[in-house]
């Protein structure tokens, strides 16, 4: 055995090996290594011992007193308050979000919009036509009802209210009012709410003030076929928005005039065959707004509807 | 609360029933687990004292040793849930202090680093801020001088981290190799090469007293 090894091997309260003790007492440097290692070791061995202070305890006890304090868990009625809040308050807020959606699809700010224009055109119309209707009287009806080839209406002797909804196989207008009581009916109109009374006001004044009484005629009535006398402000519009509903209707479907939402559609018409629906609310025809009073159309070939917040093309070419 | 014997003992001495004494330390912590407050209490009682020595030997500093002692034991009540059996518990509550001490260690060599401005004067003595306070009597022993003992204290405490750590634990602590090596996380041949080396230094410092 060499130093190294000697060295390697010795632990100092190990007993040695027959060979260390050969090569240890053979190797004076390996007795001072010995030496040297024995005293280390005592010296270490003899330093003071620390303990603990005798608040240790208390220290610790407060410690993790504070600590756990900290990590105490919440008592159980927390812990189902915790996780039921956000619960409810998703569940409040997907239901708000909800009827909210169904309520824009039912009500939509484009209904508003138009029934919003449509009366202050209503207005418009009356403040203009009611002088008309002063000065030309029942005549001017008798003649616009000839040159427009429409069938005549008779008028009745008492107002009664009409029915908003113009169906397509209800196709005549069922009566016209008088005048006389059609001028009180229009200034009441201003204070009427509902604006689909609004509307049938208007249509109304429209068979009778400016005699362009609506028609379940299909064909198409050109705007030359009017009296050149007629070409007061506001005609036309009233011509075209008679004309619309004709068309509308002839393709079997009845709508809310003004509003212009779908409120029934017969079987296998050419509205249920392209797929419009009830509730459908009419935005355009052949691509221009259906609140367009000026513009004139043969045939309806397109339509595009507001259906629950989504606007749909729909082609009715055939 | 586990330790409210502490506070109840008025003088903050641990007591512990006689039925936990008898029991190994991991049947202690399965005590601890299932709510037995003295089975810490009694854990406390074992390892305070060799832990605080411990670490008063590896930062040379009485109050920071008391410091971190408590926190090791913190440490062992609040992971009491995620501790494995696999290793001794003396190996599991040692490693966790001696990695706090290391990093204390390495705190003070930064704050060191920080607060040499030149004011210090080299006296041969850089370790002197650390010293500690020796409140107890020393052992009578006519071979070892005082003036020897504190040359190994101060040897020790400057000791590289690495061979103080496995030094403190084989000569002071008493630990198998096995067991340091399992504190340490090293090999066994590491941690032997690490002791070698460290005594080697320190029979250096000591030998001129040897010599005398």
């Amino acid at each position: 055995m060499d130093c190294k090894n000697f060295q390697n091997q010795f632990e100092v309260d190990a007993e040695l090996e027959k060979e260390s003790k050969q090569h240890l007492e053979g190797c004076k440097n390996c007795q001072t290594f010995r030496d040297e290692e024995v005293h280390l070791t005592r010296t270490i061995q003899s330093l003071p011992q620390v303990e603990t202070p005798k608040d240790f305890g208390f220290r610790l006890n407060a410690y993790i007193s504070s600590t756990e304090q900290v990590k105490r868990p919440l008592p159980a009625i927390w812990q189902i308050i915790r996780y039921a809040l956000p619960t409810t308050a998703a569940v409040l807020i997907f239901g708000f979000v909800l009827i909210n959606s169904n309520l824009f699809t039912n009500e939509n700010p484009n209904l508003d919009q138009i029934t919003e224009e449509n009366k202050l055109e209503l207005k418009e119309e009356s403040e203009i036509e009611t002088p008309l209707k002063d000065t030309n009287s029942s005549e001017t009806l008798a003649v616009d009802t000839e040159s427009s080839d429409q069938e005549i209406i008779p008028a009745g002797n008492s107002f009664e209210p009409v029915a908003p909804i113009i169906s397509a196989e209800r196709r005549e207008p069922e009566f016209v009012t008088p005048v006389a009581k059609k001028e009180v009916k229009i200034r009441d109109a201003k204070n009427v709410i509902n604006p689909a009374e609004n509307l049938q006001n208007a249509e109304e004044e429209d068979f009778s003030g400016s005699r362009n009484i609506a028609s379940t005629a299909p064909e198409v009535i050109t705007p030359q076929s009017t009296n050149q006398n007629d070409s007061v402000r506001g005609e036309s519009p009233k011509t075209n928005s008679v004309r619309k509903v004709d068309l509308i209707n002839n393709l079997g479907m009845a709508v809310i005039e003004g509003s212009w939402k779908v409120t029934s559609i017969g079987k296998g018409s050419r509205a249920d065959r392209a797929g419009i629906k009830v509730g459908d609310i009419l935005i355009s025809i052949n691509g221009t707004s259906i609140t367009d009073r000026n513009a004139q159309f043969a045939r309806i070939n397109s339509v595009r509807v507001l259906r629950k917040g989504k606007i749909i093309s729909i082609n009715l070419a055939n | 609360m586990a330790l409210d014997k502490y506070g109840k003992s008025g003088t903050g001495v641990l007591e512990s029933t006689v039925s936990f004494e008898n029991l190994s330390d991991h049947e202690l912590i399965d005590a601890t687990r299932n709510g037995e407050k003295d089975a810490f209490t009694e854990i406390v009682n074992r390892y305070r004292n060799p832990l605080t020595n411990y670490l008063y030997r590896m930062l040379n500093d009485y109050e920071e040793a008391v410091d971190l002692a408590q926190e090791s034991f913190v440490r062992v009540y609040f992971a009491i849930e995620r501790y494995h059996s696999k290793y001794a518990f003396s190996t599991y509550i040692y490693r966790i202090a001696t990695n706090l001490a290391i990093s204390e260690i390495r705190k003070r060599k930064r704050r060191k680093l920080f607060s040499l401005t030149g004011l210090r004067q080299a006296e041969g003595n850089e370790e002197k801020e650390f010293q500690p306070k020796d409140e107890k009597p020393l052992p009578e022993d006519d071979l070892i001088s005082d003036e020897e003992r504190e040359v190994i204290e101060k040897a020790i405490a400057a000791l590289p981290e690495k061979y103080r750590a496995a030094i403190v634990l084989r000569e002071v602590e008493g630990k198998t190799y096995e067991e340091i090596a399992d504190i340490l996380e090293l090999g066994l041949g590491t941690t032997k090469s690490r002791i070698s080396r460290g005594r080697g230094i320190l029979r250096k410092k000591i030998r001129k007293y040897f010599a005398r």
